[in-house]
């Protein structure tokens, strides 16, 4: 049984390196250069799948991307992957395969089952009984449906491999490198453009490799071995087999997948198993080929029926008859090429069945001929054990065979052409559809624009790869095509056998039946469109691939209209499937997105800091002081500390902006709501900033470092939105001004110091000569100063914990180094380092705004800000959130919340009711926006909006959290808990 | 998608972000019936199928705003310049 | 106060690994990180670009380049970034006087920023260099495209770069956001590893 179906010499296997592989468990054996396909067929597996719906047994049909039948489980454990088709999968030594969607076995899979329910399962079978009661669509229908039908299994664990992303450039994509593709690679090569030349196969060459052919002198394939030789020799050009184009995009963009380490067991190290590449092409061509068209009649689908193309592919490339006697169904002179390359390798031809009346080609000696006949049904289950034909004269009879090859013409694969929106448009003379409107850059060549004859498809290559690269400016020489043997290429479609026995698919992978389509042009499904849909004809992986033109002609068919009527549906990328970890390359776990590390990182790392993402920022959340600590404790003890003592907390993650020129205090009192032109030197002042639409998008601080510097700061999460806004109101509102910002966000590490001992540790930090007393730093004072001998510094004494506090920024090569001086200058101080929490508890104390109210929803009215807004000038914002119903005294306004409860632990979002209200919109009084434990009030404490807050401090409302399933009494107080006549940070 | 950044060249667009119509001026604020008019300045857009003129930061390169002009039916692009003539003059 | 001086550290100290790593028996990458380099922003100011190009070519004899292009001369690099806006790097005796040589030459006529701490510097070069950048960097990399004294600031990975060839080896120098030098280091290193890559200290 060993390779019982090879051939003793021939193809483009490499004898000398046999494989052993695995098929559900069985140990075969095959050949480097073949597939998994091929290998199969040449050890006579012919049952290698069990269809999506009724679990039919499924052979191999094709010998490329688009096969539906043979879909396998390729590999094990992590590295399993389902549905690979079995035509692409080159064999590698160990490969280890199984069929899928069956059980308990191949030959045996209950599941077939389905077949016997076939009625049932017609298209529109789940619209139509799936349909009620809702609730039974999660829990019962779908687990149901998707245990019945479905294709292979995912893998449960994490991919082992790597996968990367990259980029590439050329003038020329040439797109498939058979015939067609090499010739315009090569003109366009030769003329010194950068030429990117791609290819889904491992070898070049195209349908060259499938059949024998005579190019000029030589053969084909000498042809192409020579043209790959140039090729090679030029640095202008990068060859790239096992490469998909799967998608065009806009503007010369082409999705490629590269599988560089597929055809082997596992990657190499350092090396990825696939790498998905963005291609930016001046000009494509093209040269994808065609698909050959199946025959739709009684059990087409059955192991042993195949495409005749693919059939010759096996016998000359692969050296493998895959049945031995075979019966050709043919409306094309193809067939008779089939039937001689069969003949050639020894096979029987038991008969030849073309549905022309009047073929006038002329059938091989000795082989049964029948004009105008066709296949009604094929017999056998597992494998084809016969056919049963109508000859022209409408009697029937039996021939015996073990496998048919079908030829109906062919589907030019006008895939991409697609991509862009363009609709392929029907052609009566080639039978075919044919490009239609073609993305930009892009022409096609060959067979993919139904130039069929290998004469035509290497003119179309010279000359459209020659002026591509004309258009961009080169010189390409013309080459002329050479003379190639004659082919014969005559066809008439047969798109179905309308006497048929028997199941006829149309779609073999989403197993849609030429009925199923008459069904829905019964229902009035009639739209190409809606027929897709309906019958799901075309909508599995293969994207319709060997079925969707069948489909289009038997709906035409049905409804009395031509093709050109009917139409076609189009395609969508990606051609063929591409894995999601190779559109993710490596933005995988903590490569999802990058991560900013803030200059105390690695010393908050050594304290053993519990760290927190905000915006692409880590930062510290708390330090707990032992292992368990929690976080409450944890922040806790840092505010008592920090209020009572001294706490450092990183504030580098502050959006910083460095302003300059003559007109910055002009452009401040336009971005801001306050007035900034009058700051003096030596000052910073707070600011906040709202959005044209009158909502407050950011706040923070500006210091005027000199006459014409300054210095702006915003929040973490808010600068990079801050700066764009800030270059648009620059760029496209006042470029009058005289101003030029610069973001210093990373120039300078800055670390907040505060509490009553913050000057304490900070003049032993600053060097002598600057006087750090009260009097002559205040409160909102800024400068530049020395610290630690001579190392340039900027203070700014600005609070947001409300205590004593002065921010300190130092060049970022000194973070490191300065926060570790802060802790041993803090330390006879009992200082303590603060993280997020107890920042933003310190903050809720006080009363300051910050994300949970800047959300985009809030006018600075909202806020209880408005005495912030000028009302000398306009600013950005300012007439729209003047507007009426924005300043309606009925609009909910900020307070701040106290449960009655004080360890009621309030939650975010809860809505705010009255007492006995119900829960209802025009009962709303407002949100929580913000909540945190005080533990210097020992209480839980909130801040948010309420509904005319303001007259209504000392009222008792309701906090009602619907989501999280908690409700408490609340009073309505004041927002600011601690120290309210902020005596503390002046001190 | 790739689009022209007239201080770059060419460039993908994952390097830019978008910002919407151009061709809008901010109204006087000092005008009687300003409100209004920065009703319309905010939210009002012709939202056109065909060529249409787009404010695009290049925010991942040059940083200038520029303007694009597209075709929203094709994606077409077919031209941009800067949007301030003081980036255009710097840019010289 | 003694106790309390500090000491400097670059933006990718703590991460960079000195020695061999990647695939054994070839070297198709070598990273090292650009330190003793200054850098600072300058900024012409409105309408004086002219003069700015003047005065810098008195003081540091080169002209400011035009979009897409470096000039160096002495130890300074002026890489075009934005309009009217360049990077400036010093190196040498330059590191130590390059904000104050351009503050000088600027006068009134730019703005002048030290962003000598805001980015790590890395530079990339060898015969795998291109292939391994071609991995994040959108741009055209190829001789016929990018040549010794190109520029561009672009978007690589997820990281907005500042990218310029400082010869044909061909060598890289790529600046980015010194908060994300580990992640960056982290997508250089895996995209070098198939080449074998060192990595200098």
């Amino acid at each position: 049984m060993k390779n019982s179906n090879r051939l003793a010499s021939g193809g483009l296997i490499d004898r000398a390196k046999p494989l052993s592989f695995q098929f559900d468990g069985k140990t075969y054996q095959g050949y480097a250069g073949d597939t998994l396909a091929s290998a199969l067929l040449a050890n006579n597996v012919q049952l290698v799948a069990r269809s999506f719906k009724y679990h039919r047994p499924r052979g191999v049909l094709t010998a490329g991307s688009e096969e539906p039948n043979a879909l396998v489980e390729l590999r094990t454990g992590a590295r399993h992957e389902p549905n690979v088709r079995a035509t692409m999968a080159e064999l590698y030594e160990g490969l280890n395969a199984r069929s899928q969607n069956r059980w308990p076995s191949l030959a045996f899979d209950l599941g077939a089952v389905n077949s016997l329910l076939s009625p049932f399962f017609a298209a529109g079978f789940y619209y139509k009984t799936f349909m009620w009661p809702a609730a039974f669509w999660e829990k019962v229908y779908e687990p149901l449906i998707r245990r019945a039908a479905g294709l292979g299994k995912p893998p449960l664990s994490d991919d082992p491999d790597s996968y990367e992303k990259a980029f590439a450039h050329c003038d020329l994509l040439v797109i498939g490198a058979g015939p067609a593709g090499l010739a315009a690679a090569l003109t366009a090569a030769r003329s010194g453009a950068r030429v990117i030349l791609a290819d889904e196969g491992p070898m070049l060459g195209g349908r060259l490799l499938s059949d024998r052919r005579i190019i000029g002198n030589q053969s084909g394939l000498d042809w192409v071995k020579a043209i790959e030789a140039e090729l090679g020799s030029f640095p202008n050009v990068r060859i790239m087999p096992r490469t998909t184009i799967f998608g065009v995009y806009d503007h010369g963009v082409y999705g490629a997948l590269e599988r560089v380490n597929d055809h082997v067991a596992t990657p190499p190290a350092h090396e990825p198993r696939q790498r998905a590449y963005r291609i930016y092409a001046k000009r494509a061509v093209l040269a994808a080929g065609a698909i050959e068209r199946p025959h739709v009649f009684g059990n087409n689908d059955r192991p042993g029926v195949m495409l005749g193309s693919a059939m010759r592919t096996y016998l000359n490339r692969y050296a493998v008859v895959p049945t031995k006697r075979v019966a050709i169904f043919t409306s094309s002179d193809e067939g008779y090429a089939t039937a001689q390359d069969l003949i050639n390798a020894g096979a029987s031809v038991q008969a030849i069945i073309d549905s022309r009346k009047d073929a006038t080609i002329s059938a091989p000696k000795d082989v049964p001929y029948f004009k105008g006949a066709k296949i009604l049904r094929a017999l056998g289950n597992r494998q084809v054990q016969g056919v049963e034909i109508e000859l022209a004269d409408g009697s029937t009879r039996i021939l015996d065979c073990d496998g048919v090859a079908m030829s109906n013409g062919w589907n030019p694969a006008v895939h991409l052409t697609c991509h862009q929106g363009g609709r392929p448009v029907w052609d009566d003379k080639t039978n075919a559809f044919l490009p239609g409107k073609l993305p930009a850059g892009l022409s096609v060549a060959g067979a993919a624009q139904g130039h069929f004859s290998l004469k035509d498809t290497l003119t179309d290559g010279f000359r459209l790869g020659a002026s591509a690269v004309d258009d961009l400016g080169f010189k390409a020489h013309a080459i002329a095509a050479p003379d190639t043997d004659p082919e014969s290429l005559a066809h008439i479609p047969l798109w179905r056998v309308k006497t048929s026995k028997g199941k006829c698919f149309v779609d073999f992978q989403h197993d849609v039946t030429d009925t199923d389509i008459e069904l829905a042009n019964r229902e009035g499904f009639r739209s190409v469109e809606h027929m897709k849909r309906y019958t799901t004809l075309g909508m599995a992986t293969d994207q319709g691939k060997t079925s969707n033109i069948s489909g289009l002609a038997i709906l035409g068919e049905a409804s009395g209209r031509s093709m050109a009527e009917v139409g076609t549906t189009i395609f969508r990328p990606p051609y063929t499937p591409v894995a999601l970890g190779a559109l993710a390359g490596h933005h995988v776990h903590k490569g999802f997105r990058p991560t900013r590390l803030t200059p105390s990182h690695q010393w908050a790392e050594e304290q053993g800091a519990v760290f927190m993402e905000t915006g692409l920022w880590l930062r510290a959340q708390y330090f707990p002081k032992k292992k368990n600590e929690s976080w409450l404790d944890a922040m806790n003890r840092e505010v008592e500390i920090t209020r009572s003592k001294v706490g450092v907390c990183d504030v580098s993650t502050l959006g910083k902006i460095d302003l300059q020129g003559k007109d910055v205090g002009t452009f401040l009192d336009r971005v801001y709501t306050g007035t900034f032109s009058t700051l003096p030197v030596g000052k910073v002042r707070y600011g906040l900033m709202m959005r044209e639409d009158g909502f407050v998008q950011d706040d923070g601080t500006t210091a005027r470092l000199s006459e014409n510097r300054w210095l702006m700061t915003t929040t973490t999460a808010g600068a990079g939105k801050v700066m764009a806004h800030l270059e648009f109101c620059h760029q496209v509102l006042w470029p009058e001004l005289d101003i030029a910002f610069t973001s210093v966000t990373e120039q300078w590490a800055q670390y907040s110091i505060a509490g009553p001992h913050a000057r304490d540790v900070l003049k032993k930090l600053v060097d002598p000569q600057h006087d750090m007393s009260n009097e002559a730093f205040t409160y909102m004072a800024c400068g530049a100063i020395t610290i630690c001998n001579g190392i340039p510094a900027r203070l700014f004494r600005i609070s947001f914990s409300g205590e004593l506090a002065y921010e300190i920024g130092v060049p970022n090569r000194y973070g490191d180094a300065l926060i570790r001086a802060i802790m041993k200058a803090g330390e006879e101080f009992g200082i303590t380092p603060y993280g997020l929490e107890a920042l933003s508890t310190m903050r809720i104390e006080k009363g300051h705004v910050a994300g949970g109210e800047l959300n985009g929803q809030t006018t600075p009215r909202d806020l209880g800000l408005i005495k912030m807004v000028s009302q000398k000038k306009d600013c950005i914002g300012k007439h729209m959130s003047e507007r009426p119903a924005m300043l309606d005294a009925d609009r909910p306004i900020f307070v701040g919340l106290k449960p009655k409860n004080p360890q009621a632990k309030l939650t975010g979002g809860a809505h705010f009711l009255d007492k006995g209200a119900k829960p209802s919109l025009d009962n709303d009084l407002g949100h929580m926006m913000s909540v945190a434990y005080s533990p210097m009030l020992k209480s839980w404490i909130g801040l948010g909006i309420v509904k005319r807050g303001r007259e209504r401090i000392g009222d008792t409302i309701r906090a009602v959290d619907f989501v999280r399933g908690t409700e408490f009494e609340v009073e309505i107080c004041d927002p600011v808990f601690f120290d309210p006549q902020g005596e503390r940070l002046r001190g | 998608m790739r689009i022209p950044c007239p201080f770059c060249g060419p460039r993908d667009s994952q390097e830019f972000s978008f910002l919407g119509q151009t061709g809008l001026k901010r109204p006087d604020p000092n005008a009687p019936d300003a409100q209004k008019q920065f009703h319309d300045y905010v939210h009002i857009r012709d939202n056109k199928a065909g060529l249409t003129k787009e404010l695009w930061l290049h925010a991942n390169g040059c940083r200038s705003w520029i303007v694009v002009e597209r075709n929203t039916l094709t994606h077409e692009i077919t031209g941009s310049e800067f949007a301030s003539p003081l980036t255009k003059e710097a840019a010289q | 106060m003694a106790d309390l001086s500090l000491s400097p550290r670059s933006a990718l100290a703590p991460f960079l690994h000195a020695g061999h790593h990647g695939a054994e028996g070839k070297t198709g990458v070598k990273l090292r990180e650009v330190t003793a380099c200054a850098l600072a922003e300058l900024t012409a100011f409105k309408g004086q670009k002219a003069a700015l190009i003047k005065s810098t070519q008195n003081a540091f004899g080169v002209a400011l380049p035009a979009a897409n292009k470096s000039v160096s001369k002495d130890g300074v690099t002026f890489i075009s970034v934005s309009p009217g806006k360049w990077l400036v790097t010093g190196e040498g005796a330059a590191e130590h006087d390059l904000v104050e040589r351009l503050e000088n030459a600027a006068g009134s006529l730019a703005a002048v920023v030290n962003q000598s701490d805001a980015r790590a510097v890395v530079e990339i070069s060898g015969d795998k260099a291109r292939s391994a950048l071609a991995k994040g960097v959108m741009i055209d990399l190829d001789p016929a495209a990018f040549k010794t004294g190109d520029a561009a600031t672009s978007f690589a990975v997820q990281f907005w770069i500042t990218l310029w060839q400082t010869n044909d080896a061909p060598t890289y120098r790529l600046a980015i956001f010194r908060s994300m030098g580990r992640d960056l280091l982290h997508w250089l290193e895996s995209s070098a590893a198939e080449f074998g890559y060192d990595i200098h200290g």
